[in-house]
């Protein structure tokens, strides 16, 4: 699963890259600290009204990202269920037993990776890449090799997916069909992924060239057509999420405890 | 006034891996502000050269050259980056590697941003350059929006917007519409009249190189003619129809456009009354009387087993008034109706981004096809998948690279067989032979081993025509087939499209080259802004 930004004038789109860096920052700090199914809960609840109300993301559409998640999701919960430690016992299985603390951590580090998963599914759908380049170059004073190698990542492998599939139907016109069983299975996908490697290589290399004939690298620095987006907004969000996320470490460290 | 010229003293290059060199021992100068032309058929070298001259071979692409490469007193294999854009702007043939922004204003504003252009006047170079391709409407345009030939446009802008001294074209008005390929002469024109050098390169003697002061023509990867174009096409014709660089006389002569225009109109006159013959059995009039035409070029592949012949048969594919919006709003074809008879060869024609690959991609189910309006054998194709219709309907791809799925080119004729059996399975002794005949038809036998990606423009085109031709198919849609390639190699295409035509496949073929097929086709539908006109 590959993302794309998506065009669109959401409020979270109209919000400098760098402050909701922060912000992510913010959710990922609280993610870890928190402990209980129930304090994860509330981060993802929070999560999906902001990508909702905020990035304009749909339920649907945020369903269909996180089940993406499930597969690794799924057998974490249960290793995590049967090996967390616990005292309060809630079922037996053999010598194998479930108990509530064992539950709940397992909810815990489930719910967190949805959160984790779903706060940068929302950075990426709403952050040009063009905007996050002069941010890390203008703002951040990062070299701009380096910057672009994060915007080419995120502008390049929407295009290899793409690419993928123009192989992939390639090969249904050129009579190739999906093998049946594990070894029908195993070959198709050798053979779709090792035209894709070889298409993706070709392409990077194409890529390079033009971005040189261009005088990418050609000077230390550069100018932007595209001006800043305007910070003012953003600063103001990345200090209250700061100052929300510290009472919030304060009161699981003072009051929780 | 510009200072400076172009030097090649006894240039010769070798591609890594390659035992013999793909540029041999030329010597020659372009003067600073001259126009030139470089032509030549498939694989004489011209790209090759393109990439000599801003440096990327040897520097980047490795390989071996000899002798000098100067421009305006540097070699570009070893200046910096700085040096080398600032002086020479190339537009590849392949648009889809130089458009890196993944949106047009950006990858306009790329170039001249990593030189330190200020912002505004970037602002002003985007806005000329947009505007002398014909792209200004599409300045905010996603690249993948685009049409190929609208990125062809939009990756020439972007070299524009460069400003460099120099202009090298690398065959890059083939995917343009008849519209857009004045424009670009044009372009070229005013470039020259700047004072700036211009160099295109060329599969034909085209328009842009008629226009040109110089014509270089290059055969086997060295100079053979070099002059003004008048003189070379008075004094020389001869020899560029032999090369494949002009058609031969009877190439050139076209059908009537009468006839063209009675036949469209019987088309899509069939397709408007669905109640009552939409798969009437009416024979549609197909010119197929004149298959030795061109043949020169090749001997008869075909050893397969017929299909069915047109006499009696039903028609094989109709449109019914097939609208199709892509899921971002962008609506590309409205209300599209005509029908296609076993053995038909159409083309579609129509300016760039008039829907032309779009339809293509809906008939081959490449792109989810709408309810009840398209119709296979009198079926509903929607639902159906892309390895279903490919039992009958064979696609060759508008960019051949996007077709090859193998690193032979023998696998690649050959996949076809091996992909109706295990892959293990050794080929029978008449797959073999049919295919070294498609092979030897398409002049490539000799390069058999060779990767497809290393084949020149022309090569890949016939190569990907060939591996549709291998296996017989109800129909074959051909997506510019002839693009940006050479007249012989063009006739070769043409010719193994006029013998499938006669073993009664139909093709529908899209084309900016309607004059070199007219004699043969059945009908021409033309779209204009997503209509039928």
């Amino acid at each position: 699963m590959i993302i794309p930004y998506a065009h669109g004038q959401s409020w979270l789109q109209r919000i400098d890259p760098l402050s909701k860096l922060v912000l992510i920052l913010c959710i990922a700090i609280l993610a870890t600290r928190f402990q209980t199914s129930t304090e994860q809960a509330g981060l993802l609840l929070f999560s999906m009204v902001t990508a909702r109300f905020a990035a304009g993301i749909t339920w649907g559409g945020q369903w269909k990202a996180l089940s993406f998640l499930i597969v690794f999701v799924v057998p974490l919960f249960i290793i995590t269920v049967f090996t967390a430690p616990g005292t309060t016992q809630l079922l037996e299985i053999g010598k194998l037993s479930i108990t509530m603390e064992g539950m709940d951590m397992a909810g815990s580090v489930s719910l967190r990776m949805f959160t984790l998963f779903l706060t940068s599914y929302v950075y990426i759908k709403t952050t040009d890449p063009q905007d996050l380049v002069s941010s890390l170059t203008q703002v951040l004073r990062i070299p701009y090799r380096f910057a672009f190698g994060i915007s080419m990542a995120l502008t390049f492998l929407p295009l290899l997916q793409e690419e993928g599939r123009s192989i992939s139907a390639a090969h249904h016109i050129r009579g190739g069909r999906q093998g049946r069983g594990l070894r029908g299975r195993w070959s198709w996908w050798t053979t779709l992924t090792s035209a894709v490697l070889y298409n993706s290589i070709r392409r990077v290399q194409q890529t390079a060239a033009a971005m040189e004939s261009k005088g990418f690298g050609a000077y230390p620095d550069r100018t932007y057509l595209r001006p800043l987006m305007p910070v003012q907004k953003g600063r103001i969000l990345a200090i209250l999420g700061i100052l929300i996320t510290s009472g919030l470490l304060w009161f699981t460290y003072n009051v929780n405890l | 006034m510009l200072q400076g010229v172009i030097n090649l003293d006894g240039l010769s290059y070798t591609y890594e891996g390659d035992s013999k060199p793909i540029i041999k021992d030329i010597t020659l100068s372009i003067p600073n502000g001259q126009w030139a032309a470089i032509i030549g058929p498939g694989g004489s070298g011209k790209s090759t050269l393109c990439q000599l001259l801003n440096g990327y071979l040897p520097r980047s692409g490795g390989g071996h050259r000899e002798g000098i490469v100067s421009i305006e007193a540097i070699d570009p294999a070893y200046a910096s980056i700085a040096d080398i854009a600032e002086r020479v702007g190339v537009v590849f043939q392949d648009a889809d590697a130089q458009l890196v922004q993944g949106n047009v204003e950006a990858d306009v504003a790329f170039g001249p941003e990593n030189l330190r252009v200020p912002p505004a006047d970037i602002a002003r170079r985007i806005s000329a350059s947009l505007a002398a391709v014909g792209l200004t409407s599409h300045r905010y345009a996603r690249v993948r929006e685009l049409s190929g030939g609208q990125r062809q446009r939009a990756a020439t802008a972007a070299v524009l917007a460069l400003e460099p001294r120099l202009f090298v074209f690398d065959d890059c008005a083939a995917s343009l519409d008849g519209a857009a390929q004045v424009q670009f002469v044009q372009v070229c024109a005013s470039l020259h009249e700047q004072g700036r050098t211009v160099i295109n390169t060329s599969g034909r003697f085209d328009d842009v190189a008629r226009a040109a002061e110089r014509v270089i023509v290059l055969q086997g990867g060295a100079v053979v003619l070099d002059g003004p174009p008048q003189e070379l096409l008075r004094k020389h014709a001869e020899q560029l129809v032999l090369l494949g660089l002009l058609p031969t006389p009877e190439g050139a002569a076209a059908t009537s456009a009468q006839h063209i225009a009675a036949t469209s109109a019987q088309h899509i006159a069939d397709a408007s009354s669905p109640d009552t013959g939409v798969f009437d059995t009416t024979k549609h009039p197909t010119d197929v009387s004149s298959p030795d035409k061109g043949a020169s070029y090749i001997t008869n592949p075909f050893t397969t087993v017929d299909l069915p012949s047109k006499e009696g048969a039903t028609a094989l594919l109709q449109l019914h008034k097939l609208s199709y919006t892509y899921p971002g709003g962008q609506q590309v074809l409205r209300e599209v109706s005509f029908t296609l008879q076993p053995g038909d060869w159409g083309i579609l024609v129509g300016e760039n981004g008039s829907g032309k690959s779009t339809l293509s991609r809906l008939l081959m189910g490449l792109i989810r096809v709408p309810r009840h309006s398209i119709f296979w054998g009198g079926k509903d194709i929607a639902g159906l998948s892309v390895a279903d219709l490919a039992e009958d309907i064979g696609y060759v791809f508008q960019q051949p690279e996007h077709q090859f799925v193998t690193h032979s080119v023998w696998d690649e004729v050959t996949y076809g067989y091996r992909s109706r059996r295990h892959r293990h399975t050794a080929l029978t002794a008449q797959e073999v032979a049919s295919a070294e005949q498609m092979l030897e038809a398409a002049g490539l036998l000799g390069r058999r081993h060779d990767s497809p990606y290393l084949l020149s423009q022309g090569e890949k085109r016939i190569l990907s025509v060939v591996c549709q031709f291998v296996i017989p198919k109800k129909l074959v849609i051909l997506d510019e087939p002839t693009s940006g390639i050479d007249y012989a190699a063009a006739e070769r295409i043409l010719a193994l499209c006029r013998e499938r035509v006669k073993h009664g496949t139909a093709l529908l073929m899209i084309t900016h080259d309607p004059n070199l097929v007219a004699r043969d086709t059945s009908f021409v539908l033309q779209l204009h802004h997503g209509e039928l006109q």
